[in-house]
């Protein structure tokens, strides 16, 4: 196991249709970079308080990958504050906790640089990487996020590599996914890291 | 230093209150990171019954992908 397999990434990033490729491209790059990737959707089985389930991640993982780019209002004219809400208490770990999580590290991204100033003026100061909605960006984001010197022996593989290799795992899952009966797009969350993780792991083969 | 409640024979008597004590999938833990954060044993997916051989069907479709047969088998298609 490589240093940086041993560090867990909270992924923090909105689960509606329209992100959902931008969140396999978020996953597949934290497991390209050889992290552990986590987030709620990996809790639906347990009995748990929700907030109980997600403030354990929150404690087990070093990295959080935070973004928030869904602002807009529901169809009842409400905004979802879950993203917020949750860097709020990765924050909140790492400003309050002991050592361990003393040494988090965030990465917030939204869809333009700035723009978080007009609704969470709170976290001004911190650098906020824009992606504009696309994959190409988001990759480069994350990739370079974890590609921090104190995990990693060597560089990361770079943004394009990323991408490329995404690509390819893509259409290798759309067809396990035809093959085995399994929706491509409803694939559970558990199921695509696993296949993610094992193509990750067949490349370096 | 034993932990708290470990093989305690009094919380092993305990009634548990079945909301509080429920599922909380407990993963392996390998270790710890020099930080102090655990390193778990890799998740398997609850809904696969059985291991299969996905990394012997990736590099298969690897290897087609470069012969560019996936393409033809999904043109055929």
């Amino acid at each position: 196991m490589s240093r940086a397999a041993a560090y867990s990434v909270f992924v923090n990033c909105p689960f509606d249709d329209g992100y959902r490729p931008l969140f396999r491209a978020v996953v597949f790059t934290i497991l390209k970079c050889g992290f552990d990737p986590h987030c709620a959707l990996e809790l639906e089985d347990s009995g748990e308080v929700r907030i109980d389930k997600i403030a354990d991640l929150v404690r087990r993982c070093r990295y959080g990958v935070h973004d928030l780019s869904r602002t807009e209002l529901n169809d009842k004219g409400l905004p979802r504050f879950n993203m917020p809400f949750e860097l709020g208490l990765f924050l909140g770990a790492k400003r309050f906790g002991g050592r361990a999580q003393k040494s988090k590290r965030t990465l917030v991204m939204d869809v333009e640089r700035y723009r978080y100033q007009s609704f969470i003026s709170d976290i001004g100061g911190q650098d906020v990487a824009a992606h504009k909605g696309e994959e190409s960006r988001v990759i480069a984001a994350v990739r370079n996020f974890l590609n921090a010197p104190e995990t990693q022996g060597a560089p990361a593989p770079s943004p394009r590599r990323i991408k490329a290799d995404f690509a390819q795992c893509e259409d290798a899952r759309r067809q396990w996914c035809a093959d085995e009966g399994h929706d491509f797009d409803e694939l559970p969350y558990l199921d695509l890291v696993w296949f993610m993780g094992e193509f990750v792991a067949a490349l370096a083969d | 230093m034993a932990k708290k409640n470990e093989s305690s024979p009094r919380s092993a008597s305990k009634p548990t209150d079945p909301e509080r004590s429920a599922p909380a999938r407990r993963r392996r833990v390998l270790g710890k990171t020099p930080e102090g954060f655990e390193v778990y044993a890799p998740d398997r997916p609850p809904t696969l019954a059985e291991p299969r051989e996905i990394r012997g069907w990736i590099r298969r479709w690897l290897d087609d992908n470069r012969r560019g047969d996936n393409k033809k088998a999904a043109k055929a298609r």
